[in-house]
């Protein structure tokens, strides 16, 4: 069993990727596939992205067991206000800002949904809790 | 083709050498991030005009064999130096999008 937490910033653009970058190398170090450390890095980014640019801060906390590589993002707010648009394809809150980076094109919950094994998300106006899970045997998706 | 060989065939300017001998499997071209994480694969050149920080760590992140900026677009400082610390090729194309892809069409890419 192997626990890692990261602590992330609002709004802090700059190292936006850093903990997916390590998170990723830490799938590799553990023998995943290359397609299944792939889609970690990828469900990762969405997230730690999404983190930084619609919520106050929080937390990243990755859990490996023989079985699971979990991930769970959780932050102070200020939460999602409709858990299914927001789960739908092309809807975005992100400013003006974010977009001209790129960044709010409205598919980073379908992109993290589409590339792990479990998904979880929770939300009220005190934070949000992302778990997402990815099966290290008898691999799937 | 190889990241050295497209550097010679179009004479576009390398900002920042990574692994010179990485094959393009292909190119994916997007500026919204998310469309870019979701669907370009590995070893792809991928072609953009954002030039912002957080494009060198998708990059890294997807394991492109080359960035290809737009326009006569480079990066700034912080941006090259993150590049320069992930091994990330980039290639400034002194061309606009449609040229710029008609051109790595022609290659045969």
């Amino acid at each position: 069993m192997m626990i890692k937490t990261y602590d992330l910033e609002a709004n802090d653009f700059t190292a936006a990727g850093s903990i997916s970058s390590d998170i990723k190398k830490i799938a590799k170090s553990y023998g995943m596939s290359v397609e299944m450390i792939r889609r970690v890095a990828v469900a990762c980014y969405e997230a730690e992205i999404n983190m930084i640019i619609h919520s106050h801060g929080g937390q990243i906390q990755l859990n490996v067991d023989e079985e699971w590589f979990t991930i769970v993002f959780r932050d102070t707010g200020p939460g999602i206000e409709d858990l299914e648009l927001a789960m739908q394809p092309g809807w975005t809150t992100a400013s003006v800002d974010a977009q001209s980076m790129g960044f709010g094109a409205g598919m980073g919950l379908p992109n993290i949904k589409k590339n792990v094994d479990t998904f979880e998300l929770l939300s009220s106006p005190k934070g949000t809790l992302l778990r997402i899970g990815f099966r290290q045997k008898g691999e799937s998706v | 083709m190889t990241v050295l060989e497209l550097t010679q065939l179009t004479h576009w300017t390398m900002i920042n050498s990574g692994p010179l001998e990485a094959p393009i499997e292909g190119v994916y071209v997007g500026d919204l991030l998310s469309y870019v994480m979701g669907n370009a694969k590995p070893q792809q050149a991928w072609v953009t005009m954002q030039t912002h920080q957080n494009v060198i760590a998708i990059a890294s992140l997807k394991e492109f064999s080359v960035l290809i900026l737009i326009d006569g677009n480079s990066m700034d400082e912080e941006a090259l130096q993150s590049a320069r610390d992930n091994d990330i090729s980039i290639l400034a194309s002194p061309l606009p999008a449609y040229e710029t892809i008609q051109k790595l069409v022609q290659l045969g890419l």
